[in-house]
């Protein structure tokens, strides 16, 4: 195992900027910290698109790089 | 829609409107509602991008969602094809599973002329995945044809540059596209003012989409109107089949005097 996992906290990207989260986090626990319950967004981590009925088990790892998009105007 | 005309098909969808609205630019969120009634549009585009990490939302979809529009998702801002892709793999999942995306690849940042070939790669990739591809592009008619050919629901050769409403500059080749390609046509940017699009409808182009053109309008909603039956105008007259264009007078009174 390395350092990485062996700590208490991880370090993601989310949407470009470092984010800490403690280690074993999920993805829901991501969005409950992040205060984006009930957003209409969608979501991938390292550029594949997560299933929102996987949001509760998906589970975050050291390095992750999560998007996190929802719709505007635009033509 | 009028009765004499047929249905705009898109994927295995129907529409009556031949008018497509982008949501960008608009005041508020009242303004962009109002804008779409006064066009009835039943297509009206919206951008994906980053959420930001003040939550609240915009209330754009619970809009487009309570008006009953088909929500198409853009690419703006992508410059490969891989990033397009992507993005509507992202839109897909938002939108709970919409197969239509309007695909754009962009080129160049001064220009946002479409880079044909990141927009071929692309649409082949988004239709064997599924994708419902209203591909945006040049006004050349052989990668038009490429792409109608590769299985897009639609292609959309620009009029002119994005956001310049300079109108159709080449309408020999929009004719042309119109002419060679069997899925719909769209002009997708570069519609100034009404007769614009009119212009593009009686090119026999099936549909137009714009939002600039409304949205930058002194007064967007009466815009909106004025589209709305510019579309019709245009595309009522290109039905018709217009009379012969003559190098001389012809009178249309019978001849003699009193």
């Amino acid at each position: 195992m390395t350092a990485e996992t062996q700590s208490p906290w991880i370090t993601v990207t989310v949407n470009g900027d470092p984010y800490r989260m403690p280690a074993g986090s999920r993805l829901t626990d991501l969005i409950t910290r992040r205060g984006l319950q009930g957003e209409r967004m969608a979501i991938a981590i390292n550029r594949s698109v997560i299933r929102r009925t996987d949001y509760p088990t998906r589970r975050l790892t050291h390095g992750d790089a999560i998007d996190i998009v929802h719709a505007v105007g635009g033509g | 829609m009028t009765a004499l005309d047929n249905p705009l098909i898109l994927g295995s969808r129907h529409y009556g409107s031949r008018l497509l609205l982008g949501t960008g630019r608009y005041k508020d969120l009242d303004q962009t509602r109002r804008a779409i009634q006064a066009s009835s549009a039943e297509i009206v585009t919206v951008t994906i991008r980053r959420l930001s990490s003040t939550p609240g939302g915009s209330g754009l979809l619970p809009l487009l969602s309570e008006l009953g529009c088909t929500v198409l998702p853009n690419t703006a801002g992508c410059y490969t094809a891989k990033d397009a892709v992507y993005t509507c793999q992202l839109a897909r999942d938002l939108l709970d599973g919409e197969s239509l995306c309007k695909l754009e690849v962009i080129g160049c940042k001064e220009t946002l002329q479409p880079d044909v070939r990141g927009t071929l790669a692309a649409a082949e990739t988004l239709v064997n995945d599924g994708f419902d591809v209203m591909a945006y592009t040049t006004d050349d008619p052989l990668i038009a044809r490429e792409l109608a050919a590769l299985g897009c629901a639609a292609v959309m050769p620009l009029g002119a540059p994005i956001g310049s409403g300079l109108g159709i500059q080449n309408p020999l080749n929009i004719a042309r596209i119109v002419e060679t390609c069997a899925v719909p046509v769209l002009v997708d940017a570069g519609v100034g003012t009404a007769s614009h699009a009119a212009t593009a409808m009686e090119l026999g182009c099936d549909a137009v989409l714009m939002n600039t053109a409304i949205a930058d309008a002194g007064e967007p909603v009466r815009m909106a109107e004025a589209m709305r039956h510019a579309v019709i105008a245009g595309r009522q007259a290109w039905l018709s089949g217009r009379m012969p264009a003559r190098q001389y007078a012809q009178a249309s009174s019978p001849p003699g005097a009193l």
